[in-house]
């Protein structure tokens, strides 16, 4: 499979306007079924955060014709591995295992796409082991509830601002009913894109797909996403049980499929996505300010954020990480930048391209996301191409709207 | 019908007294290269952590480059390479695009036989390492994790956490850090390849291999694990609204004869959703999100191992609910669907687990790590279709909870003192865990 020769996929849509891409590979041992939905986080309403993340568990709950149970009972007598994942744009649901099972698995995905019952008996406990999740990853972390602040008020205009696991108070009042509401509003066909990838017969694959999933009814078109009323504090410190001090610092940035996005991917990796990037560089190796740090860019189907998170060693003020950060961004947006530190970018980010499709779950969620956030199943492959053709003005240009913007910092001090 | 693992496309070479193992397949561009040396922390002896200073301060710079000067230098190719210690091994992996082969494998080279070893970044990292034990310590799953290995071994190492404590790293030097890279360098290392041709990438790992034979002192020798001791229950008072517990038993090793079955068990007993020990503490009882269920071994021993994390309150019921499931389970391995579905879960784990280049050179290694031919791979998952139901069940007595003797480490807000343990009788030795023990 030659570098950007992607001739071989396979992509089609239904009459109910359900699409799919499959990517055969016959030196594959095992194949990958992905679903995803056009339908995560941003489409919840106000009192219901994290009812996209309920649907999810609630899938694999019991539907009209394979109770509760017998979904995991089935998908693990094929040997498939099943999880699945709900974020701010979309909910996909992912099956990896022998490729002989393809063709079964796609009828009980399509069955539970058109058939989800969500029945009180197991709604309930479902529901505790949500409220469960929520407190192992965020209630009991305290850098995850500085986080969640963080977030809110990164994304306070925009239907992203809220957690994708959901407000406890709005995990304890679910109701089922509120469950289907959302399966009914969302998961029509119309906003389902499935993904096929490894040793498989794409004709036989394809008739698989329209024979389970033709009868899917095409739904409405996706419901306007809520519009947030900004105003969230851009600065906050707060005193958690911490040992060390934490800073969170983000700006918005472009949507993934924007046309400088790729000159953000490149500025993330100059700055901070790597340990030779300047200001990990600076912080982390020369003048030891920080035990950690990370960098997140954000590539959403709406504009999304680049976000650095910071662990200060101890005596550390967290004036002096953002004045270094601005320092970096500063010499960025007007200083110079060679073409050894653009090809390093480059080659990492087809490193990064390359490792994420040395297996068909890697290769189906690359397709996926790529559909989910920029409307083209195919986009994400060419992402290297996109970076290689980055100019260092590009870069500059990227920079100086981080300058131009006034970032919000959460800072988390030790009690 | 359940699948079958295939026979992989994984190879020995052999070059006179050398070794290679070459793992071909789809690789996308990329070449990972794995070096596995015998000698891991269980060599540290008195010093806890010498191991895992040792192999941070490989990455922290050359002779010729400063830390940052040889970060730079390796991802201008893109280049990821990672440092590990296990137990009873130690790790070098480098994930390289395929035309960038070469500088990094002298980059490789350069950071094994000509390491910074700078004592001011010696400093650094003895710092970085304690204040980063400390934000492991601020969830109940970090003391949990850190006071597992002193709960059922009393020897040094094997009695702290990979990365020692302050107490037993305290005097190591730059000295002692080269002495002892250079007696586990020389020791016979296991090479592996993984690539769409991984051949074409012997001429620059053959030059690697000599460098490194060249650099090496006399060699370190791997030491025997101690007896494991069992019966302990170590509980934290941590104050937070979900706990943690991890409970331990013996298991055979993974290259023993019982192995097979004792896998095969495992997995039909809490490997998966549908798994009796899953549902009844997931779906049944809500009771954690997460529950994890597995074996892990090396050569000498296994152990088994059983983690969750419920609400604060109830980590005791979690625990009783566990072992009610395990008391049930003798009969109930016996249905023969339910055994068949294991069969086909674990096989499935495994096609997946060999899925790609790299993670079928990372298995073969370890196989070739405890002497082991490579045709395991593919021969053990047919040995485990072909268990019967009887030879399951008499594993169940042999390994695990079956055994009778169990470990457990827990994290409750209250502690040994919380009333949840009040109406339960775990049949354990109670004794409060601090996080200063485990620090």
């Amino acid at each position: 499979m030659a570098d950007g020769g992607f001739g071989h996929l396979r992509r089609g849509t239904l009459d109910n306007g359900l699409t799919w891409t499959i990517w055969p590979e016959p030196r594959d041992t095992v194949a990958t079924v992905q679903v995803w939905v056009s339908a995560g986080t941003a489409d919840e309403r106000r009192g219901e955060s994290g009812i996209a993340h309920m649907l999810e568990h609630m899938m694999f709950r019991g539907t009209r014709s394979v109770p509760d149970g017998e979904f995991d009972a089935r998908v693990e007598a094929l040997g498939l591995y099943v999880n699945a994942a709900t974020w701010l744009d979309y909910t996909f649901y992912t099956a990896t295992g022998p490729a002989p099972c393809v063709e079964e698995l796609l009828a009980l995905e399509a069955d539970r796409f058109a058939n989800l019952t969500v029945d009180e008996e197991a709604f309930v406990p479902e529901r505790d082991v949500v409220a469960n999740e929520r407190r192992q990853m965020v209630d009991a972390v305290p850098e995850a509830a500085l986080g969640e602040a963080f977030h809110e008020a990164l994304f306070d205009d925009s239907s992203y601002c809220w957690p994708t696991i959901g407000w406890a108070e709005d995990i304890g009042a679910y109701s089922a009913d509120r469950v289907r509401a959302f399966h009914r509003s969302n998961y029509a066909a119309g906003r389902l894109h499935l993904v096929v990838v490894g040793n498989v017969d794409p004709d036989a694959v394809a008739a698989a797909i329209a024979r389970d999933f033709g009868g899917l009814a095409g739904g409405a078109p996706r419901p306007t996403r809520r519009r947030e009323a900004p105003g969230k504090p851009r600065f906050a410190t707060r005193t958690l049980p911490l040992s060390s001090t934490r800073v969170l610092a983000g700006w918005r940035s472009p949507a993934r499929a924007g046309a400088d996005w790729p000159a953000w991917v490149v500025l993330d990796e100059l700055l901070a996505a790597a340990d030779s990037s300047r200001l990990t560089r600076r912080l982390e190796l020369d003048e030891h300010l920080v035990i950690d740090m990370s960098s997140v860019l954000y590539g959403l189907a709406g504009p999304g954020a680049l976000e650095l998170t910071f662990t200060l060693r101890r005596g550390v003020e967290p004036g002096q990480v953002m004045d270094a950060l601005r320092d970096e961004v500063r010499t960025l947006a007007s200083g110079p930048i060679d073409d050894e530190e653009l090809a390093g970018a480059v080659a990492r980010v087809r490193t990064g391209r390359c490792a994420a499709l040395t297996d068909t779950a890697g290769r189906a969620e690359l397709l996926g996301e790529s559909w989910a956030v920029q409307g083209d199943s195919v986009a994400g492959l060419a992402i290297d191409d996109a970076v290689r053709r980055v100019k260092i003005d590009d870069v500059r240009q990227a920079a100086a709207r981080i300058l131009e913007a006034e970032p919000v910092v959460y800072i988390g001090e030790p009690a | 019908m359940i699948a079958e693992v295939p026979k992989l496309p994984v190879e020995l070479l052999r070059e006179g007294d050398d070794e290679w193992v070459l793992a071909s397949g789809a690789s996308f561009g990329l070449t990972d290269i794995h070096l596995v040396f015998p000698i891991g922390s269980s060599n540290d002896g008195a010093e806890a952590g010498l191991s895992m200073l040792t192999w941070e301060m490989t990455n922290r710079g050359t002779a010729r480059l400063d830390r940052g000067d040889f970060a730079a230098a390796l991802e201008r190719f893109g280049a990821e390479i990672d440092f590990s210690v296990r137990r009873a091994t130690a790790h070098v992996t480098a994930r390289v695009l395929d035309e960038y082969l070469d500088p990094v494998v002298d980059l490789l080279g350069e950071a094994l036989v000509e390491p910074r070893d700078a004592a001011d970044e010696l400093a650094e990292l003895e710092a970085e390492t304690a204040e980063g034990i400390d934000v492991s310590l601020e969830a109940p799953d970090g003391v949990v994790g850190r006071a597992a290995t002193g709960t059922v071994w009393t020897a040094e190492p094997w009695c702290h956490p990979a990365d020692g404590t302050g107490a037993t790293r305290r005097g190591i030097d730059r000295d002692r850090i080269a002495e002892h890279r250079r007696r586990v360098i020389a020791a016979p290392t296991l090479f592996g390849i993984g690539s769409e041709d991984p051949v074409r990438a012997l001429p620059a790992l053959r030059r690697l291999r000599e460098r490194v034979r060249a650099a090496g002192g006399s060699a370190a020798t791997s030491e025997r694990a101690p007896e494991r001791r069992w019966g302990r229950a170590r509980i934290a008072d941590f104050d937070a609204p979900q706990g943690a517990l991890l409970v331990m038993a013996p298991a055979p090793s993974p290259i023993s004869a019982n192995w097979a079955a004792a896998v095969l068990h495992s997995t039909w007993f809490g490997d998966g959703f549908s798994s009796p020990l899953v549902h009844a503490l997931r779906a049944r009882d809500g009771l954690s999100y997460d529950v994890s269920w597995w074996l892990h071994g090396d050569r000498e021993h296994g152990v088994h191992l059983f983690r969750c994390h419920p609400e604060a309150g109830n980590v005791a019921r979690a625990l009783t609910v566990a072992e009610s499931v395990w008391s049930a389970s003798a009969t109930a391995v016996r249905d023969d669907e339910a055994l068949a579905r294991a069969k086909a879960t674990y096989i499935g784990g495994r096609l997946s687990a060999l899925e790609t280049v790299d993670r079928r050179l990372a298995s073969a290694l370890t196989l070739r790590s405890w002497g082991e031919d490579v045709s395991r791979l593919w021969e053990l998952p047919r040995r485990v279709v072909e268990l019967s139901a009887d030879e399951v069940a008499e594993a169940a007595a042999t390994y695990g909870w079956g055994t009778g003797q169990r470990a457990l480490v827990a994290a409750v807000p209250g502690g040994v003192d919380a009333t949840q343990w009040a109406d339960v009788d775990i049949g354990l030795e109670f004794e409060p865990v601090s996080l200063d023990d485990v620090r």
